[in-house]
């Protein structure tokens, strides 16, 4: 059954147009290190130790038209990186990298009126006025017609649930409101692709489902290509059906998340707060223990046997609070590397 | 009791070293503003030789090595003596609230404040000697100065009571943005009274009659003008003991001022909250 | 082309409606400028006390210097000013990124985005005094057509080599004061290209661009015109704007394979 459905998937891949193809892509830069204190800044003044940060290396990939990838991995992988080698933004130092048939770092203005980068905590609304002027801004930078800003506006908004907050000034906006007129403004043109780089960081939970949903209904809607990365799981859970995980700049997996969690994290986390102490030799046999400081426990459980195991757990033992989670994604890649199974 | 006292000393001794610390590492940043200090005495250098070359001879007692040197040293006061607190205080410290992080510590604000600016003014101040030994080395013809010791020494006490005078001055200007909405409009009209009254632009005593009286009721020219004019021998023992005196008065008066508002902004500051 | 003007009536008409959100800070704009304006005269107005030439040129000539670099410099901060501020928290705040994904030239956005209306009122003000001091004197249309394009070619050299400085930002983004420095640098324009003539040749030679800023416009209007230094400043401000232009792009360069 495995075997046919990855048969269908490399078909799929030979036929439809690849719209992202990344070839040895590799990115180095040199940063220089200063010794700290007042003889090291003295030092400094004639010689500086530089060293090379590999941030990217040899990564090669494809990503298809409307697909919704994740790219994922701990702080300072290279996702960052990458994301800005596609958008035209960093210069790889090796590589082929192949955006809509441009080359992202020629930066072509054809290729930039298709595609669109969202970071974060950068912003380009004008403070004082109401997002709208932005948008209308953008609109002759993208060279958008009338009928067509109107209704992406609209179609954007009510996404968004952000239709009441498009003429008040940005200042006045709370911090939720504003990450949405950043998002609209940064789509008024509907690009093609879309990178995204650690888009719910920051954010309350409420906003985070809001923001996943509405990238989820993007995708459909408009057949973009998204290509986001987080290091939040669950952004990716409810995003992308493919990942990428990244690591010291390399690629460490490249395929359906679904396969990833079946082969590397076929687990949950039970983690229990005992109400009275409990000899922790008892405690082993309900699973592999991973952590234990009284009255806090934690063990590992195999996926499909978590809920009969949660409710033996608290058939048999002194529960005060019980509660089941999926594997932290910091976890799961460090098992990808160490190739652990459990 | 006095090896307490010792290690209290030493705490402000080691703030200094690291705020210099800060200097080195920004050097280059400071050296910028250094070329500030520097180019424009040395654009009005540039102009009065070009006077002196048609005039041939004296202004008003001042001679073509009178001037330039006065000039010159203007570099000098104005990299060392022209204060630049007020901005922190205003802006990082009481309008984005960073005040809160001194409130808690055992330090006077207004000594950290003075140590933390110290070594940008040294070091830029010391930029500033460098340039003069320049001169004095190459056009040996346009420096003048005094070579009575006694002068020499009130002289310095002169710079001393100007530097602290500065600094009192702009800590006080940087309070006010306690109260004032508008900091920095208040800020430009400030900077544009001192440049006018200060000497900056020339010698006070080329300035109009009126202009000049107002020059000397205004604190600027105890600050810039009269550092300079008392190291190039231009007073009398006697006018260097009225210097001071004003000087005493003006940093007395400064400093009570100084107290009494930080009293008041504390109170608004804590009672309104960041 | 035409997108590009469209993009610039609407950089004028958002400056516009922000000046009207925030009408307490255009008034202070506005007194500010008044107030450097009435500065910059009175200072030369001091200066000039005792003399009534110098270097060739009477003390009314001088004068006019000044008030033509109010002009100058008052249109330099109405279209310029606020984007060579704001040019610093391009590359510490990473903003600058977000500009090169646009599909708009970043050197045009980056020098434009920003306008400060209140500054027109220097503007205003040395154009009154400029007509006032030449209020004796026979002042032709030609003079005048050769006033107001010498100005232009002197803001391009102006805003050439503001934009080349500036751009070191790039590489060293903590001479951010640069741009004060930039505007000492502007004062030397001020005075006569004869009085650094007469000082040192290698000044001169040095400072040469910016000594025909606003000599030469001001030549015209006295009917002292110097057809050489006429061409040599439409050549100079050409080339600076070119070089800035090719400057901004090694600076990207720079940019693009050296930050993360």
């Amino acid at each position: 059954m495995r075997f046919i459905r990855k048969l269908l998937f490399c078909y799929n891949r030979l036929n439809t147009m690849s719209i992202i193809h990344v070839s040895h892509l590799t990115k180095h830069y040199t940063v220089y290190k200063k010794q700290p204190g007042f003889f090291g800044s003295v030092k400094s003044l004639v010689s500086r130790k530089s060293e090379i940060v590999k941030a990217v290396e040899d990564v090669s990939f494809t990503i298809d038209e409307g697909e919704l990838v994740g790219f994922i991995g701990p702080n300072g992988a290279g996702k960052t990186t990458t994301l800005k080698c596609l958008s035209g933004l960093l210069y790889p130092t090796s590589g082929k990298v192949d955006v809509l048939d441009f080359t992202p770092f020629d930066r072509k203005t054809p290729f930039l009126k298709q595609i669109a980068l969202v970071m974060g905590q950068k912003n380009q609304l004008w403070w004082d006025l109401p997002a709208m002027e932005t948008f209308l801004l953008n609109k002759e930078i993208y060279d958008i017609p009338d009928a067509r800003f109107n209704e992406t506006v609209s179609d954007l908004a009510t996404l968004l649930d952000a239709k009441d907050t498009l003429h008040v000034p940005v200042r006045k906006l709370s911090l939720g409101q504003r990450m949405k007129m950043e998002l609209i403004a940064s789509l008024i043109h509907t690009p093609k692709v879309m990178f995204l780089d650690e888009p719910t960081i920051g954010l309350d939970v409420v906003m985070q489902k809001k923001i996943r949903e509405f990238l989820k209904g993007y995708n459909e809607k408009y057949k973009a290509t998204i290509l986001l990365t987080s290091h939040y799981m669950g952004d990716v859970e409810e995003l992308c059906k493919r990942v990428i995980i990244i690591n010291f700049g390399k690629i460490l997996y490249d395929g359906l998340l679904s396969d990833l969690i079946k082969k590397h994290a076929p687990y949950k986390l039970i983690s229990v707060v005992l109400r009275e102490y409990v000899d922790p030799k008892k405690l082993e046999s309900f699973g592999t223990v991973h952590t234990f400081t009284f009255p806090e426990w934690v063990i590992k459980v195999k996926q499909k046997d978590s809920n009969d195991i949660a409710a033996r757990i608290l058939k048999q033992l002194p529960v005060q609070d019980i509660n089941i989670e999926d594997p932290d994604i910091e976890e799961v890649i460090r098992d990808v590397f160490t190739k652990k199974r459990s | 009791m006095s090896s307490r006292k010792n290690v209290h000393n030493m705490r402000y001794v080691r703030m200094f070293l690291l705020f210099f610390q800060d200097v080195n590492v920004q050097r280059a940043r400071s050296f910028v503003w250094f070329l500030l200090s520097l180019l424009n005495p040395l654009l009005l250098l540039v102009f009065w030789s070009g006077v002196y070359a048609q005039n041939h001879g004296m202004l008003q007692g001042w001679s073509l090595s009178t001037i330039s040197s006065y000039y010159i040293l203007l570099i000098i006061a104005s990299a060392f003596l022209d204060v630049h607190i007020e901005e922190t205080v205003a802006i990082l410290d009481i309008r984005e609230g960073g005040l809160v992080k001194y409130l808690t510590r055992p330090f006077s604000y207004f000594w950290l404040m003075f140590l933390s600016e110290l070594p940008w003014r040294v070091f830029q101040g010391g930029l500033g000697v460098l340039i003069f030994l320049f001169f004095a080395l190459f056009f040996n013809n346009l420096i003048q100065l005094t070579q009575d010791p006694v002068i020499i020494i009130l002289s310095f006490l002169v710079i001393g009571l100007a530097y602290m005078l500065s600094f009192v001055f702009k800590m006080i200007l940087g309070l006010s943005a306690f109260w004032v909405t508008d900091f920095w409009g208040l800020q430009q009209l400030v900077e544009v009274t001192a440049l006018s009254f200060a000497g900056f632009l020339m010698p006070l005593e080329f300035y109009p009659k009126i202009l000049e009286q107002i020059a000397y009721i205004l604190p600027f020219s105890y600050i810039i003008y009269f550092p300079v004019v008392a190291i190039q021998g231009k007073l009398s023992a006697l006018q260097l003991f009225q210097i001071l005196g004003i000087q005493a008065l003006w940093i007395c008066a400064l400093t009570v001022c100084y107290r009494y508002l930080w009293r008041k902004g504390i109170e608004k500051f804590v009672g309104v909250g960041q | 082309m035409r997108r590009y003007f469209k993009i610039y009536r609407r950089i004028l008409y958002l400056n516009f409606v922000s000046l009207v959100a925030y009408r307490a800070n255009f008034f202070n704009s506005l007194i500010s400028s008044l107030v450097w304006g009435g500065f910059s005269i009175i200072s030369i107005l001091l200066l000039t006390n005792r003399t009534s030439s110098l270097f060739g040129w009477s003390r009314d000539e001088i004068i006019l210097l000044t008030c033509s670099y109010s002009v100058i410099i008052g249109f330099f901060h109405v279209f310029f000013s606020r984007n060579f501020e704001y040019f610093s928290r391009l590359v510490d705040l990473g903003e600058l990124d977000t500009l090169l994904i646009k599909p708009v030239d970043s050197q045009f956005f980056i020098s434009l985005r920003y306008i400060n209306y209140a500054s027109i009122v220097r503007v205003i003000v040395g154009i009154f005094l400029v007509v006032y001091l030449l209020r004796d004197t026979e002042v032709s249309l030609f003079s005048v057509m050769g006033y107001c394009l010498m100005m232009f070619f002197g803001l391009i050299v102006l805003y050439s080599l503001w934009y080349i400085i500036t751009s070191l930002t790039v590489w060293f983004s903590r001479l951010s004061n640069i741009v004060e420095f930039l505007f000492t640098i502007t004062n030397v324009s001020r005075f006569p290209p004869q009085m650094y003539r007469e000082f040192s040749w290698y000044v001169f030679l040095f400072l040469f661009p910016l000594t025909l800023i606003i000599a030469t416009p001001t030549k015209f209007l006295i009917n002292k015109i110097d057809f050489p230094d006429v061409l040599i400043l439409i050549i100079t401000a050409s080339v600076l704007f070119i070089v800035s232009r090719f400057f901004w792009k090694l600076a990207l360069r720079f940019y693009t394979s050296a930050s993360s």
